[in-house]
């Protein structure tokens, strides 16, 4: 148990051996422990059904958890959810929109339930977002005829209207063209900057890696790895190779000859080969001579870091399952995992 | 601005915004007094009725009209409940720093208005075919305040099944289930003492009874104190048996 530090608490988000077992015993959270420093914008990532949604939930104070504790700026979910309320945004994975209501509207309500009234400020600040999110064209519009992506903007400029200290996110770019993402992520940098603490869940593992200061991946409810996205890239290796060949059918056996190679953490054939290596460097020349020893032509080579689906295999053993990607917002990479995982 | 008040106001702007559903719970009540003042004139408007005080068919049922209108908007409270949880509109507002209560004060309030303001046009139109009510405006304010009670008992019945189920179907099945019987099993388009035993037995313990027949007297017969006070002890019993637990499912759900 730890003490209920009301003032100034070291982290803004805290989190202590937390699990969820829902009615029917399916058990989504297992013991989950993590914290989130003010202003530090924190993802945490992982395939459906993982437990996000859960974590996230009952943050924000909609869910209660089974055992364990959490806390949101110093107060416990438990004994001062009121207080939770006061300083808190969130967006869910369902839109909280209201057809019936414009744009403005939505937004004008937010801001009165979270406490401020109807003021120059109020005004400034909803046109603010108006603007962030680019809903100025549709302001005046009702929900219900807003598009999928309209929605999703409207939702979080829901969310962040009332400038919360700390943002709740659940995965806040499905459905958002990569504009849109862009914009997003621009606004979320600068909050964070101001000292607004944002904790996302995402599926999309460039995106964390781009936008987080820190990530924590979680699978099956469990926490299995949390750090910076450098930190946890490099753990897998430094440096990653992409190899095609000139023909396909040598792949296995150029998989075969790399893999004795000093240099090379680990090999895998499919469209292509990806090749890790413990350093760039050195590596690369290795690489090369070894297929030319064995007489396989190359056709291309990329070079790369190491990517979050390289971290996200390597701690979970499998690729990050995920909807059909949004187009350019999936890297190549993300892509090539999925082709890899068909086979 | 109190969170109650916010919140009525966007239940209310809604209202206005879909007008089909306000016009649609009011429409089919004005329906039937058209059709049913109509079709049973001949039978109806008789010595015998007027006999008892009535001064037309029409003025009959007018008061039972007012209280469909009302239980239909009555369930479509409980429907715009599932609609909130179900769009996360609900779960928006759970994590606004608000009283809880706020939201579902909200959602009676609003109600109460719309529920008078159908009440209105029920009687607006009854006295343009004819039927005035012959108490006054203190009349017609008896009748607008007590089916906007009822109405408020009705749903809170209705938000009781929506917050348990959280199901628009079952919420309108149950909905339907319980209102037409509430009408039937009253005065609304025969007296009483024109029907059998056991409807009057039943129509002993249905609110909607009373609030008609109380309706009745003060459209035509006269106001009788000691019927108003029995139909607001009616009354008072079932928001007391329905509202505690209507409020403890909603707390359930909101926590």
């Amino acid at each position: 148990m730890q003490a209920i530090t009301a003032r100034s608490p070291a982290h803004a988000i805290e989190v202590e051996d937390l699990t969820k077992v829902y009615p029917g015993g399916h058990p989504a959270l297992n013991g989950i422990s993590f914290a989130v420093d003010r202003g530090e914008i924190f993802g945490f990532l992982g395939p459906n059904g993982s437990g996000k949604t859960t974590t996230v939930r009952i943050l924000v104070t909609l869910l209660r958890a089974t055992s364990g504790t959490a806390s949101v700026g110093g107060f416990d979910v438990e004994r001062m959810p009121g207080r939770i309320r006061q300083s808190i945004g969130y967006t869910a994975q369902a839109t909280g929109v209201d057809d019936d209501l414009t744009v403005h509207e939505h937004l004008v309500l937010q801001a009165l339930l979270h406490g401020l009234p109807p003021s120059r400020e109020q005004q400034r600040r909803i046109e603010e977002v108006i603007e962030t999110f680019s809903l100025s064209e549709v302001a005046g519009e009702r929900a219900g005829r807003l598009s999928g992506g309209l929605r999703r903007r409207l939702d979080i400029a829901q969310a962040v209207v009332h400038r919360p200290p700390v943002l709740f996110l659940d995965e806040p770019t499905i459905g958002l063209d990569p504009q849109s993402r862009n914009a997003l992520w621009r606004h979320l940098r600068g909050a964070s900057q101001e000292g607004t603490t944002i904790f996302l869940t995402t599926q999309y593992l460039e995106e964390a890696d781009r936008a987080c200061d820190r990530i924590a991946i979680i699978d099956g409810g469990r926490l299995v790895k949390e750090g910076t996205p450098t930190a946890l890239k490099s753990e897998v290796g430094e440096g990653r190779l992409r190899l095609t060949l000139a023909d396909s059918a040598d792949s296995f056996r150029a998989a075969r000859a790399l893999a004795l190679s000093p240099d090379v953490v680990s090999v895998e054939s499919g469209d292509a080969l990806v090749v890790r290596l413990r350093s760039v460097g050195a590596g690369l020349a290795d690489v090369v001579r070894v297929l030319d020893r064995a007489g396989i032509p190359i056709e291309t080579v990329e070079t790369g870091q190491p990517t979050l689906d390289d971290v996200f295999l390597r701690y979970t053993g499998r690729a990050p399952r995920s909807e059909a990607p949004a187009g350019a917002a999936v890297s190549s990479l993300f892509a090539a995992a999925h082709g890899r995982r068909r086979r | 601005m109190p969170a109650t008040v916010v919140l009525t106001f966007r239940n209310l702007v809604k209202n206005v915004r879909t007008p089909m559903l306000v016009i649609a719970s009011v429409a089919q009540p004005l329906v039937w007094l058209v059709m049913f003042s109509q079709t049973f004139s001949r039978l109806a408007d008789t010595p015998l009725l007027r006999g008892l005080g009535y001064r037309s068919y029409l003025a009959l049922l007018v008061p039972g009209m007012m209280v469909l209108a009302v239980l239909f908007t009555g369930l479509q409270s409980g429907l715009a409940m599932v609609t909130d949880i179900d769009s996360g509109m609900l779960d928006k507002l759970r994590i606004s720093p608000i009283s809880r209560l706020s939201i579902l004060l909200g959602r009676v309030l609003a109600d109460s208005v719309t529920m008078v303001a159908q009440g209105a046009v029920v009687l607006g139109v009854g006295a343009l075919m004819g039927a005035r009510v012959e108490t006054g405006w203190l009349g017609t304010f008896g009748m607008l305040a007590s089916v906007a009670l009822l109405g408020v008992v009705g749903a809170s019945l209705a938000n009781l099944i929506a917050l348990r189920g959280r199901n628009a179907e079952l919420t309108m099945v149950a909905g339907i289930f319980v209102t037409l019987p509430a009408l039937f099993l009253s005065p609304a388009f025969l007296p009483l003492r024109f029907q059998p035993n056991w409807v009057q037995a039943v129509a002993r313990i249905n609110p909607a009874s009373y609030v008609i027949d109380v309706g009745q007297r003060l459209m035509s017969i006269g106001n009788d104190w000691g019927q108003d006070v029995r139909m607001l002890a009616v009354l008072a019993v079932a928001a007391l048996v329905l509202m505690p637990a209507t409020v403890a499912a909603f707390r359930a759900a909101t926590r």
